[in-house]
């Protein structure tokens, strides 16, 4: 009888152990899920200020030359002033406006095409490089980001974590996203022809 | 090869009598043992089961030896002439030297390393080095010391016309960062194991003298001990570097990538996750693989390169066979490479823009 009723309390016991160690694991694995999101997004938000720094000697470097562009160069602007201030606020307007950013300098880029002393000037070539890289690093960011982001979603809305994030105050994010048109892939063979 | 061309005739009959020598040897075997136990019973000869065995080994040892002897000649004959014709140098040892291979970072740390088949060229743009590698692990126990072999295979070192971003290694999925390592699996199910043991004792084994219950304190220490193991075991890190998790399924379910999680994602973009599978289905082999600066190595486990078979009658086909099958590895991995450096200069060039999200992350 004796042993039966400690082998009772040995089960229970077990049982209560196994449930504080998951708890535990689980509550440790929203963290870093959580903490890996955020060391994502200030990945992300430290190269688009450097995108925003490289903005306004871009558009200093063309307008010489862009005569005719001066509406794309000061849409330019001031959505980088938008984005600017949108820095902190969220994550959803800030992904918002940086697509448009994005698609505004590929527009730039592409209208410098037409101008053979702006695409021969050094300074012009150098900044185009370093956007690039910029641009480059920012898009491995982003990848990183949705990774992370797509991890801590999946860990809140999976068992056991379902059940442990409301009381922690984890919610769904958002994923950074393209516009339909850009999801296109290019012919890479057409471009190098 | 015109040299190797006038050789392969009395090669392929060199070849067809030693292959025939050792089948007889080996089919003469129960014979000659038969004919040894008459002969000792005749003799009245008793206790000499150690010199009975070795006189009965004595055909088969022979015949191994033929057959080692022709697999080398085999091998300095074929495969100097024809990584000549191909423009590579080759020498049969020794290999890549230690402190090169261990520059890869891919191989575990070792007691005794062997390299063999060195051999050294150009492919495309891309200059290499390579060697088939085996490392060893001395091993001590009451009868003496011996070695157990780690990992075997062969690798690769390139050297890259463009600089990739950052350090990135790759591993096949589930294996450990060096190859020849414990996998995290291995330790799991090795831990599972010594606890569902230790549970069942606790639960049906008896009450130990001499200790305060039913788990003898040497056992709970060891249960102890374990807890560092699991944890690593179920990904929590004690230094190291960190696993990067990539987009792509079909890559994610043949890789673990290892490195900054920026610079790892500036290498290894969709299309050069692509490429890397499809690299591993030509290889039909689990790879390591480093990218660094200028250099990409590639650790093939399991493969021997440049072994001329034994069975396969020598002709001119075979030589091309040889050749193709040989070079195999190489040509695989020029494309990669070509297939990464396409897409860095893409990249430089800004054609590509923004990445985005590939579709199905969300």
């Amino acid at each position: 009888m004796e042993k039966g009723k400690s082998m009772d309390l040995a089960f229970v016991l077990g049982v209560a152990a196994l449930l504080v160690l998951g708890g535990f694991l689980t509550y440790n694995t929203l963290i870093a899920r959580k903490n890996q999101v955020d060391n994502a997004y200030g990945a992300v938000e430290a190269y688009l200020k450097k995108r925003h720094d490289l903005i306004p000697n871009l558009v200093e470097a063309v307008k010489r030359y862009m005569a005719h562009e001066r509406e794309l160069l000061e849409r330019l602007v001031e959505l980088r002033e938008r984005a600017k201030e949108a820095e902190g606020k969220g994550p959803e307007e800030a992904f918002r406006l940086e697509g448009e950013l994005s698609r505004l300098l590929a527009q730039v880029r592409l209208r410098a095409e037409a101008y053979p002393d702006l695409k021969a000037s050094q300074n012009f070539l150098q900044l185009q490089a370093a956007l690039t890289e910029v641009e480059d690093s920012l898009a491995a960011a982003r990848r990183f980001y949705n990774q992370a982001v797509t991890d801590y979603n999946n860990a809140i809305e999976q068992i056991p974590g379902r059940f442990l994030a409301p009381l922690m105050g984890l919610g769904r994010k958002p994923v950074f996203t393209i516009p339909e048109e850009e999801r296109e892939t290019p012919d890479l063979g057409k471009l190098f022809a | 090869m015109e040299r190797l061309s006038e050789d392969l005739a009395p090669l392929e009959a060199h070849r067809q009598r030693t292959l025939l020598l050792a089948l007889l040897l080996f089919l003469a075997t129960p014979f000659w043992a038969y004919l040894l136990f008459l002969g000792f019973q005749a003799l009245e000869l008793r206790g000499v089961g150690l010199l009975y065995a070795l006189l009965v080994a004595l055909p088969p040892g022979l015949a191994l030896g033929l057959l080692r002897a022709l697999r080398l000649r085999l091998k300095r004959a074929l495969v100097a002439p024809l990584a000549e014709a191909l423009g590579f140098t080759y020498r049969p040892v020794p290999g890549l030297p230690w402190h090169e291979a261990e520059a890869s970072g891919l191989l575990p740390r070792a007691d005794r390393y062997e390299g063999e088949d060195y051999l050294e060229g150009t492919v495309g743009p891309f200059a290499f080095r390579s060697s088939d590698i085996a490392l060893y692990r001395k091993v001590r126990t009451k009868n003496g010391t011996y070695h157990v072999r780690l990992l075997s295979g062969t690798l690769y070192r390139f050297a890259l016309p463009f600089a990739v971003p950052g350090e990135t290694r790759l591993a096949p999925q589930g294996a450990p960062l060096q190859a020849g390592g414990a996998s995290r699996g291995t330790v799991l199910l090795f831990l599972a194991l010594f606890w569902g043991v230790l549970l069942l004792l606790l639960a049906l084994g008896e009450p130990v003298e001499g200790s305060a219950g039913q788990v003898p304190p040497v056992v709970g220490f060891m249960a102890l001990v374990s807890l560092p193991f699991l944890l690593w075991g179920l990904g929590w890190r004690f230094g190291g570097r960190e696993r990067v998790a990539l987009e792509s399924s079909s890559f994610e379910r043949l890789f673990d990538v290892y490195g900054d999680q920026i610079e790892a994602r500036k290498l290894l973009t969709p299309r050069v996750q692509e490429a890397l599978v499809a690299f591993r289905k030509a290889l039909g082999k689990p790879f390591w693989a480093a990218f660094r600066g200028n250099e990409a190595w590639f650790l093939i486990q399991g493969r021997n390169r440049l072994e001329p078979s034994l069975l396969r009658p020598l002709s001119q086909e075979t030589l091309r066979d040889y050749v193709e099958t040989w070079t195999r590895d190489l040509m695989e991995a020029k494309r990669l490479l070509e297939a990464v450096g396409l897409d860095l200069e893409a990249r430089k060039r800004g054609l590509f823009g923004g990445e985005g999200p590939t579709p199905g992350t969300l």
